[in-house]
């Protein structure tokens, strides 16, 4: 699903936290959103979900305004946000409930994401009884479980080790490749992005403006210690520097 | 030595929690023992075993029933009280805890109605009842709580009610805002209505918090109607025991009997709703 941004600024009490955000992310991309902390990509992820309402622009999902589209969109977010009196099974079940899918159909469904993200071993337990980077796959399985067109990501792997998290990237990628979703992923680590994104989009520190529009040339799957990737991860990171500098 | 060393350090901490139990219940009751022999009017353990056990099995001198049946009867109060209370308190919680509008209007009125202890209100709970006791839906009520048309008992489960209210209230209250915001975040994601997050999200979540204050409830609504008892115009009840037992002069060992009943039903209700609570939780 192509995703649109015109011009969306949001402040808060007079803060700006984003000003005149302009971007589009065509079907079936994977962008990817960096910036400087509190540069306002988490209240621009929440925006374009429904979650909070811009101040200032619009949001057009297939050329359509936001609202008709709402229940298409997955949302993963950075703390998991599992329910801890679910199990795993019923967490990824939650999103069908919602949609009034029938219990042995929305069972299968369920199923066949907890398979897709390896912890078909898992179903039964909760939450509590799962690592970390076990808990965001059940994140990303329930969020797929709606097969929403566009799939937001705010830090997935944030909270994880670096092992997990290249593990999980790596799952994401070949995940991404075969579903052909439409992705918008914030982060603030460089690598990731370079490593999943077939964009970049570098936002300014506060107030969060579009400073780049990166797209990578670069095959996948992708290399992390290819030269062109080496090189680019270069020039962002000093791009980045930069705003945090001026932000200080 | 040696077996006694064994007695301390047993490897099971269920065992030793049990052992601990059994000493610490030996140590009161010879402390107890002491105690009685130092102040007359206090029955000694042997005097009240026996007296327990002639209540169960005879029952008392006054009107003949056994230490059950009056338990059973307070029981029967309480339940009543308890089930009314749990049944307005919840609901109730979960909209001053989620709607800012409700909680507004609302909190004034508990916040003032909290502090006045449930047996304030026997007295005015006896004016009204014996007022109401005429109109239709007294008698509906009273009919439907199996009170026939006892004023007495009314006001006993109107005292329970209050006494178990509150605690439920104010657990819910909390529960419901203390639930992670980012829950029913995820639930708008995924298109839920309001009634769906209430439904699916706000009282799950806020379970442990609704059983805490059921326990405690319970636990209040127990000790109100042991009090509401001795008031008066009660036919039946371990309150109303205690009290006979004490206006026959004496009969201090029957006195602690009672206090005894009171007090082994309050502690297995709470281990009750302590097991449910971990039956239902084992996510928590
Ligand atoms: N509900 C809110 N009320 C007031 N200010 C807010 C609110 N939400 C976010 N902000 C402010 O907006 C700014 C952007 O916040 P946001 O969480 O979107 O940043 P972020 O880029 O996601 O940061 P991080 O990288 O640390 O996750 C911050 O200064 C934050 O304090
Ligand atoms: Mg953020």
């Amino acid at each position: 699903m192509e995703l649109t941004l015109k011009n969306i600024t949001k402040t808060f009490d007079g803060f700006v936290a984003l000003e005149n955000i302009t971007f589009t992310v065509k079907e079936g991309e994977f962008v990817c959103i960096v910036g400087p902390s509190g540069c306002g990509k988490t209240t621009l992820l929440r925006i374009i979900a429904g979650l909070e309402e811009p101040t200032k622009g619009e949001i057009l999902l297939d050329g359509e305004p936001l609202s008709h589209h709402e229940r298409d969109i997955g949302f993963v977010f950075q703390e998991y946000g599992l329910f801890p009196w679910r199990n795993v099974l019923r967490n990824v079940e939650f999103g069908l409930e919602i949609r009034g899918i029938p219990k042995e159909e929305r069972t299968r469904i369920a199923k066949k994401y907890i398979e897709m993200v390896g912890l078909s071993k898992f179903e039964r337990n909760y939450p509590h009884e799962l690592s970390g980077g076990m808990k965001q796959r059940v994140g990303i399985a329930r969020a797929l479980a709606v097969n929403p067109k566009l799939l937001l990501m705010d830090e997935p792997f944030g909270a994880l080790d670096a092992q997990m998290r290249n593990i999980l990237q790596e799952e994401l990628a070949n995940l991404w490749m075969k579903e052909k979703k439409t992705v918008l992923y914030v982060t603030h680590n460089v690598d990731e992005a370079i490593f999943l994104g077939d964009r970049i989009l570098l936002m300014t520190a506060s107030p969060g403006r579009i400073k780049e529009d990166i797209t990578l040339e670069l095959p996948r799957p992708r290399d992390r210690a290819s030269p062109e990737a080496t090189a680019l991860r270069k020039r962002i990171l000093e791009t980045l520097r930069e705003e945090i500098i001026k932000s200080l | 030595m040696k077996s006694s060393y064994y007695f301390w350090t047993d490897i099971s901490p269920k065992w030793r929690e049990r052992k601990f139990r059994v000493v610490s219940l030996v140590i009161f009751i010879v402390l107890w023992y002491v105690l009685s022999l130092w102040i007359r009017e206090l029955p000694t353990p042997v005097e009240t075993a026996t007296t327990f056990y002639q209540l169960i099995t005879v029952g008392e001198p006054i009107l003949g029933r056994t230490l059950q049946e009056h338990t059973l009867a307070s029981i029967k109060i309480v339940l009543k009280g308890f089930i009314i209370g749990t049944v307005i308190a919840i609901p109730l919680g979960i909209i001053i805890g989620r709607y800012k509008l409700a909680e507004n209007l609302l909190n004034f009125i508990v916040e003032t109605f909290r502090p006045i202890p449930p047996l304030a209100w026997i007295p005015l709970g006896f004016v009204l009842f014996r007022g109401l006791k005429e109109t239709g839906w007294f008698q509906i009520i009273s009919h439907l709580l199996g009170l026939g048309t006892s004023v007495a008992a009314m006001v006993q489960v109107f005292v329970v009610f209050v006494g178990a209210f509150f605690p439920i209230l104010l657990n819910t209250i909390q529960g419901v805002k203390a639930v992670n915001p980012i829950y029913i975040d995820v639930a708008r994601t995924f298109g839920a209505t309001e009634r769906e997050i209430v439904w699916k999200i706000v009282i799950p979540a806020s379970f442990p918090n609704i059983i805490t204050g059921i326990r405690v409830g319970l636990g209040v609504g127990w000790m109100c109607v042991v009090a509401a008892e001795m008031i008066g115009g009660s036919s039946s009840g371990v309150g109303l025991f205690i009290w006979d037992m004490y206006s026959i002069g004496g009969g201090s060992a029957e006195i602690v009997c009672g206090m005894i009943a009171i007090g082994l039903v309050g502690y297995i209700m709470n281990e009750v709703l302590l097991f449910v609570q971990r039956r239902v939780f084992k996510w928590s």
